[in-house]
């Protein structure tokens, strides 16, 4: 996971994220209201998940999650992983789970019997698979 | 609901039939209101007694005040917001087995097993979860 930067082009970098951040939490956007939702639950987590909910994750995936493709709804799975679910035309859908220590699941349906599955690691880089499994829910592929 | 075997003439549950549908009921963040579209969520397991599986109800032949009386206490004081149906003849590309739950005199819940074991199997339900998403009907609010 990232750590603090030490060198001035770190720090430069770290900063101009850091405005990229606010600039997507407070614009008024899709993006923006799913930090809110998250912000939601992990206020409400305080109060009554079993677990620690890993929002602070949640939000750097959201963060990393590219500008041009649809915003993902916001859950709590039984579990209390993140889910971040986008659906298709049909019942297609697919969805990702964040576990705290990092691990993504992941899987979806796309017509049929065709479905994706698998974990791997969010290291503030969203796993290609991911990105083109939610290109072609929404068929931009 | 279940009269416990206590009652004069205790009946099992009769066995899950292919014509029948599955509801199950759907709470807060079970589904997206957007897209009207059940969630991945709502069908992920819960383990019992070390099993996972996933509650259902069985409501072909219930009134619609049966159906609502039902989703404002199945989970008391949690009351349903909505549910979605599946066709029992869905379930064979699911690789998954139902069961009616073996409560005497209670023939209204059955529970989806099967789910696969391992170390980390969430990806697989998630799997299971995606197809069954696909195969339910839209969400219908209560």
């Amino acid at each position: 996971m990232s750590r603090p930067a030490s060198s001035k082009e770190a720090a430069n970098l770290a900063r101009l994220l850091a405005e990229a951040g606010r600039t997507l939490k407070f614009a008024w956007s899709p993006r923006a209201l799913a930090f809110n939702e998250l912000c939601t639950i992990e206020i409400n987590s305080a109060y009554q998940a079993p677990a620690s909910t890993p929002t602070a994750l949640a939000e750097r995936f959201l963060t990393a999650w590219p500008l041009d493709l649809p915003t993902p709804e916001i859950g709590v799975d039984p579990d209390g992983e993140i889910s971040f679910d986008w659906f298709g035309g049909k019942g297609r859908n697919f969805s990702v789970s964040l576990r705290e220590d990092g691990r993504i699941a992941y899987a979806g349906a796309f017509g049929g019997a065709k479905t994706k599955y698998g974990t791997d690691r969010f290291d503030d880089a969203i796993p290609s698979e991911i990105v083109e499994a939610v290109r072609e829910l929404r068929g931009k592929v | 609901v279940s009269c416990g075997g206590r009652c004069r003439s205790p009946r099992p549950p009769p066995k899950i039939g292919e014509a029948e549908a599955l509801t199950r009921f759907l709470f807060k963040g079970d589904f997206s209101q957007a897209a009207k579209t059940v969630k991945q969520r709502a069908f992920l397991p819960e383990v019992y007694k070390g099993v996972p599986e996933t509650s259902v109800a069985r409501l072909t032949h219930s009134s619609a005040e049966r159906v609502a009386h039902l989703g404002r206490y199945i989970r008391h004081p949690l009351a349903a917001l909505g549910k979605t149906d599946i066709k029992v003849a869905s379930f064979g590309a699911l690789d998954l087995s139902m069961a009616a739950a073996p409560q005497l005199c209670f023939g209204e819940h059955a529970v989806i097993t099967g789910w696969p074991s391992g170390a980390d199997p969430k990806a697989v339900w998630k799997q299971r979860a995606a197809l069954m998403v696909q195969a339910s009907s839209p969400v219908e609010l209560l």
